[in-house]
């Protein structure tokens, strides 16, 4: 396998580890950490990609951009779950089903 | 491997041993963190400590150096961007990984008491752990903010799931501040990575490397930048939103790392996070997470921009002055013991801005030296508060009298350590306050006006109102308890809380009496640092 | 002389080392005491037993420094505390004339004082910590004396402060001590603060503290530096404006009292003010005596109307040590050494005689069952009778206070009044207020002194008008051994005999500004007719107050400084700190919560949650009702109902029937569950995605 292979298998099975996180974790908080793997994944592809075109540094700017929007994304997340906890007492995503009609 | 790389494998090594062990069996997890935690300290103090003897530690005098190639970016026709595994030590940051190594056998010691979700916390707490010891012996700009970063994480699970009534809301507030700090201090890292070039890697590659190296971002003592790359971002001279780029990157450092100090006016999270986290957690917390703050100060904002610090001096300065003043004076009027004690954190640590600020040796050896001297000494004020949590779940200060007839033990420890946060001479406190203060009146000469040093006196006066109006009620009179309960659960120190306390009281005396056994570690170190400082006067 | 190994040490001295010796084997003292002290039955035995060896060793070292010349000393020895910057910064001892005899005093007196001790402490609980925090006190105080260094000096000066706040506060149940501790060490703790200024200046200035450096070059400092030094010296010698917590600190033991702020810790200031005078700047001298003046003015006023025994003596302390500051302010600093010497002797003995006479009354109280106040002067009287032994001693000490001729007083106070007499001709104009004040205040000293005695001694006795019965006066324990020794050997120290042997009326080998023959007489007339008057006076027993109330509260109430420093200082900087407090809470830390409010905390005037309902409530809500209300006013004509009816509804209906079972299949999908909706979301992108791929890559 070459580098690039090596660096979209990496990324492909974070992603697939963060969706898994979202998807089976019933904690919020859980699924939240998904996310940010799922955000991690999409920065190793903007490296990864990067390296494929000479002249720029494009992609890393990209992720860089990413980590900071992640970190501003955290702390509005547990602002909210902490809202939500404190709405509905819980962070059991499965209890929290509001937007069912 | 080295000897740092080891330091750091430790508690990793623990961590995951941690991990794999079930969480059922609460004793072994304790067990393994302790011995984790001491055999770290025994390492330090048998293969670390042994180089930096009999030789004193000149300015720049890096040992122990760990230099390994770890993340090569290629970014074209800008050049290569170069991250390394980088370990190193000098004399400033051997004391503060001394500090760490002796106070963590006591946290672990005393979390021993925690019984929910025990697995979780210590691993938390290794890696707690972990991060803190590499923040101080990483010299990689890029390995520095990693660990910088990584100590939040846990921190934030340790003060949310094992704190007191509020601990959410404290968790959360401890994170955004001190995330708000780091994102600063990020937006610098990496404008720095592209100002200076690695001048071996260049040569021998031919094209620019750009690094993440401190050491290449710092001045020689003559003043000189030798790796700076002319017109870059922080290079001298260049210009960043209409302001000098490298006075506005001090100051943005300044920021990330004063809410770290924590320094007023960003200091609120302190008092919150301390009140609601756990007894243990509150002594790392106050022992070692607030000296990484000073010592950001201290080696990257004086470190990589001193001509920014020596021009702006006042400013840092003004910052201590009002820490101590503003500290004490809150802490006087605290109900909570917990509170009066955080504030008073807040107060001593202004001393460390103060003596920072006064581009002294004295004064620098002063700051390296409270922080040592502030980690022992908050180390036991929290256990003190943390006796009467266990005992009473009160610490309401009013509450309380006339323990000294019933806890006489206790009192003894009370005593010393209160003295010694005063700074009674004889005990730890006061050397460091001494050397504050005789560099801050020195650095008259660069800059510090005499009124900020001689203000800041003032603190030691107003420390001696709150520690001893608060020892007078809690101790002196007749024993009473107006709380929950009729205080007998007010029981003297058991040989289990006596063996926390011992070694932090000794460490307050003996360094007291014989301040020498840690300034021969540092003493040319800082004094080489204040001659790289003066050449910008 | 710089050590620098321990084999260096055999080429000292012997008196340099017996000297170190002494506050090392002290502090060894201590640390015995406070770890093994309860089981040793106390260790009173072992501490009178360590502090006789140290009085031994003291009285040898100041005998060989005596008795060698001037030129000769100091002997001088220091080694290394730490290095800083590449200056060290140095521990070590100096001994001359003034530290050899300050060392044999102190260990001399602390000695007495513990034998004195053996008895009025021996049914105490708590004596173990007695002995040891004396045993701490001892060991600062010879390192203090002996400081080669301001820096030095500073440190045990701290840890005598340190010691005195422990033994005031040695009844700490009582609310009394526990206050008068606190405010002890606090008002020491702001003089200290200009202690430290001081240093400060003199590191930034000279870069060293050493006597030798500093000091004996004999030009004058900076005035700062002087100044800062003042406030220091001020602060433990209890002169204004910080004498407010000496009369306080009169709340711990009494032999406590007597060695600590009355012959020893308190004389530290002084003794500090005699070493760096003859490099102060002539217009910090001047001050120095101003406020000696004043201070020993105001302290003698305030004497006169005391009722407590000790607070008489408290006082008294600080008018002397007025006088003292003054003597060296004025130029006479070798009389005020002599002052501080004597007055050693015969306060420790006037305080150790209301010692004895508060032990024997708690005594007789307990046995006759009688409650009174034991140190309040108007319930006694007449103890002379009880008391013969103790009564001489008072004679004694209480004639070298008053400067009577052959006691030690009337040596070192004639100086003293001589000296500043001299000043003020010399100065001449306003300064002759600095001896009048001085020259008052000791006939007020004569004069406050002889009340005390008179209403301690003399007369009858006035306890059953307190309520003790008639065999209280039987019930009065005999002097104990251990209390009499060392009120005679007090008693002999406070005559001419150990001052001047050969002259009992001058001293021979100081001089003084002014020599006029007759002064020191008319000073002595003017004390023997202040112990007249006092006489006279109360020679019915306690005087009722037939002052204006506000004229005797200022001398009772010493000029209301307490009121005022309570209503100027401390009120204000605690409500400072409750203000900061708030602010903290509301404005600094409310900022931040408004902002971080907007998105955490719910309830918040900010809080987002509240904005979004806001938003939905009046933006969104009223566009979807319009959106969606209902259609009947809206209807269509009458000709189409039929249509409508018959056709359109069956289709509708039918069609509805269809969308609603579907709809009910497929509304499970809808279940609320966020991660089904992302499920969803992925498996709907997934199939994007591969018919895309189909697309392109065909």
């Amino acid at each position: 396998m070459s580098a690039m292979e090596l660096y979209l298998t990496l990324s492909a099975f974070l992603f697939c580890l963060g969706v898994f996180l979202v998807v089976t974790r019933r904690n919020a908080v859980m699924a939240l950490l998904g996310i940010e793997l799922i955000l991690n994944a999409a920065n190793l592809n903007f490296v990864a990609f990067n390296t494929k075109y000479a002249h720029g540094i494009d992609g890393q700017m990209a992720a860089l951009f990413v980590i900071v929007l992640a970190a501003a994304e955290v702390a509005v997340a547990f602002a909210i779950v902490l809202n939500v906890y404190q709405r509905y007492k819980t962070v059991n995503i499965d209890e929290i089903d509001t937007l069912k009609d | 491997m080295g000897s740092l790389s080891i330091l750091l494998l430790l508690p990793f090594v623990a961590l995951l041993a941690v991990l794999f062990l079930p969480s059922g069996k609460k004793g072994l997890l304790r067990q393994v963190t302790l011995l984790a935690t001491l055999l770290q300290a025994v390492w330090f103090f048998a293969s670390i400590l042994p180089s930096f003897q009999n030789s004193t530690a000149a300015f720049m005098d890096f040992r122990l150096v760990e230099k390994l190639q770890w993340i090569r970016l290629d970014l074209g026709n800008t050049g290569l961007l170069n991250i390394e595994f980088h370990l190193a030590m000098d004399g400033i940051s051997f004391i503060l990984v001394m500090l760490t190594v002796l106070v963590l056998p006591i946290v672990a010691y005393k979390s021993f008491e925690v019984e929910k979700r025990v697995k979780v916390y210590f691993a938390l707490l290794l890696l707690l752990d972990m991060s803190m010891l590499g923040c101080f012996i990483a010299v990689d700009f890029f390995l520095f903010y990693l660990f910088y970063e990584f100590m939040l994480l846990p921190m934030f699970f340790l003060i949310g799931m094992w704190g007191g009534a509020r601990r959410e809301y404290a968790a959360i507030k401890f994170f955004l501040y001190t995330l708000f700090g780091s994102v600063f201090v990020l937006l610098i890292m990496v404008g720095l990575a592209f100002s200076f070039t690695d001048p071996l890697l260049t040569a021998e590659l031919g094209r620019p490397v750009y690094t993440f190296n401190m050491l290449h971002m710092m001045p020689d003592m003559a003043g000189h930048f030798a790796n700076m790359v002319q017109g870059s971002i922080f290079s001298t001279g260049s210009d960043l939103f209409g302001m000098d780029a490298r006075t506005l990157a001090f100051f943005v450092l300044l920021i990330g790392f004063a809410i770290k100090v924590p320094a007023v006016p960003v200091h609120t999270w302190l008092p919150d996070a301390h009140v609601e986290a756990s007894t243990p957690i509150s002594v790392i917390l106050a022992a070692v997470l607030l000296k990484v703050g000073g010592y950001g100060i201290l080696r990257i904002c004086y470190g990589l921009f001193p001509e920014a610090g020596v021009h702006y001096t006042f400013w840092v300065g003004l910052m201590g002055m009002v820490s101590i003043l503003y500290g004490a004076l809150v802490a006087m009027s605290q109900k909570d013991l917990k509170a009066m004690i955080a504030y008073s954190s807040i107060s001593h640590m202004g001393f460390v801005l103060l003596g920072i600020a006064s581009l002294d040796p004295a004064g620098l050896d002063g700051a390296v030296l409270q922080m040592f001297n502030h980690g022992v000494v908050s180390a036991a004020l929290f256990l003190i508060a943390g006796v009467l949590s266990d005992r009473t779940h009160d610490r309401e200060i009013t509450h309380y009298t006339g323990l000294w007839t019933k806890m006489p033990r206790y009192t003894v420890f009370v005593l010393i350590t209160f003295f010694a946060s005063m700074g009674l001479p004889g005990l730890n406190g006061f050397v460091s306050e001494m050397l504050v203060f005789l560099g801050s009146f020195k650095g008259i000469e660069n800059g510090l006006p005499a009124w900020i040093s001689f203000l800041s006196v003032l603190g030691i006066v107003f420390a001696a109102v709150y520690f001893l109006r608060t020892f007078r009620q809690m101790f002196f009179g007749e024993f009473s308890y107006v709380g929950t309960g009729d205080g007998s659960t007010l029981t003297d120190l058991k040989t289990k809380e006596i063996i926390l306390f011992v070694p932090l009281t000794a460490l307050m005396i003996v360094l007291g009496i014989f301040p020498g056994l840690l300034l021969q570690f540092m003493e040319t170190a800082a004094a080489g640092y204040a001659t790289m400082l003066g050449a910008f006067h | 002389m710089q050590l620098h190994s321990l084999s260096d040490l055999s080429q000292v001295h012997l008196p340099v080392l017996l000297a170190a010796a002494v506050p090392l084997l002290l502090l060894l003292g201590f640390v015995v005491l406070a770890a093994w002290g309860r089981r040793m039955n106390g260790g009173g035995w072992l501490a009178v037993g360590l502090h006789g060896l140290t009085a031994l060793m003291g009285f040898f070292v100041f005998w060989t420094t005596f008795n060698e010349s001037e030129e000769f000393l100091p002997w001088h020895v220091s080694f290394e505390w730490f290095q800083i910057g590449g200056k060290s910064i140095e521990m070590g001892i100096w001994l001359d004339h003034k530290s050899g005899m300050m060392l044999g005093l102190v260990t001399g007196i602390t000695f007495l004082v513990h034998v004195f001790s053996l008895s009025y402490i021996a049914h105490d609980a708590m004596r173990h910590r007695y002995w040891g925090y004396l045993s701490l006190f001892a060991a600062a105080m010879c390192g203090l004396v002996l400081a080669d260094n301001l820096l030095m000096m500073f440190v045990f000066w701290e840890l005598v402060g340190l010691a005195s706040y422990l033994l005031i506060g040695f009844w700490f149940q009582e609310k009394l001590p526990a206050m008068a501790s606190q405010k002890a060490f606090i008002v020491n703790r702001i003089a200290d603060a200009g202690f430290i200024m001081a240093l400060m200046m003199i590191w930034s200035k000279y870069g060293a503290f050493h006597w030798g450096g500093l000091f004996a070059d004999g030009d004058t400092t900076d005035v700062w530096i002087g100044i800062c030094l003042l406030v220091g010296a001020l602060g433990k010698s209890a002169q204004f404006p910080f004498q407010l917590w000496l009369p306080d600190a009169m709340a711990g033991p009494t032999p406590v009292s007597s060695l600590i702020h009355a012959a020893t810790m308190v004389v530290a200031g002084v003794y500090l003010l005699l070493r760096i005078a003859p490099s102060m700047d002539a217009s910090i001298l001047t001050l120095m005596a101003c406020i000696g003046a004043g201070t020993a003015l105001m302290a003698a006023v305030s004497a006169l109307t005391q009722t407590d025994i000790k607070r008489v003596l408290a006082y008294s302390t600080v008018s002397q040590l007025g006088l003292m500051v003054m003597g060296i302010g004025v130029g006479a600093a070798n009389y005020a050494f002599l002052h501080l010497i004597g007055h050693a002797f015969f306060k420790c003995g006037l305080f150790l005689t209301a010692g004895a006479v508060i032990h024997h009354l708690h005594h007789a109280q307990e046995k006759a069952h009688a409650h009174f106040d034991a140190q309040d002067m108007r319930f006694m009287g007449g103890l002379r009778r009880q008391m013969p032994l103790v009564f001489v001693a008072w004679l004694c000490f209480a004639a070298a206070l008053s400067g009577l001729p052959l006691f030690s007083g009337f040596l070192s106070k004639d100086g003293l009044l001589l000296g500043a007499i001299g000043f003020a001709d010399r100065i001449g104009g306003w300064a002759w207020i600095v001896p009048g004040a001085a020259i008052l205040a000791s006939f007020l000293t004569a004069f406050y002194i002889a009340r005390q005695g008179i209403l301690v001694f003399m007369g009858r006795n006035r306890a059953q008008g307190a309520g003790a019965g008639l065999d209280f006066l039987a019930a009065f324990p005999k002097t104990d051994l251990r209390m009499a020794l060392p009120l005679v050997l007090l008693a002999l120290g406070s005559t001419w005999l150990l001052f001047s042997p050969g002259n009992p009326l001058h001293v021979a080998r100081y001089a003084v500004a002014i020599e006029v023959p007759w002064l020191p007489w008319a000073f002595a007339g003017l004390a023997l007719i202040g112990i007249l008057a006092a006489g006279y006076l109360y020679r019915k027993g306690p005087l009722p107050n037939r002052l204006n109330q506000f004229v005797f509260d200022l001398s009772f109430r010493h000029f209301f400084l307490d009121p005022l420093t309570q209503r100027l200082i401390v009120r204000p900087l605690l409500a400072l700190s409750r203000l900061l407090a708030l602010i903290d809470h509301y404005v600094i830390d409310g900022a931040v919560r408004l902002v971080a409010g907007l998105i955490l905390r719910k309830g918040h005037r900010a809080s987002l949650s509240e904005a979004t309902d806001w938003v939905d409530h009046h933006l969104i809500d009223p566009v979807a009702d319009e959106v969606m209300r209902p259609r009947e006013q809206h209807s269509l004509s009458r000709a189409t109902a039929w249509l409508d009816q018959k056709l359109i509804d069956r289709l509708v209906n039918g069609v509805a029937t269809v969308v609603m079972r579907a709809g009910k299949r497929v509304g499970h999908l809808q279940s609320g569950k966020l991660q089904l909706y992302i499920l969803y979301t992925l498996l709907g992108i997934l199939l994007l995605l591969l018919t895309l791929m189909y697309i392109f890559t065909g």
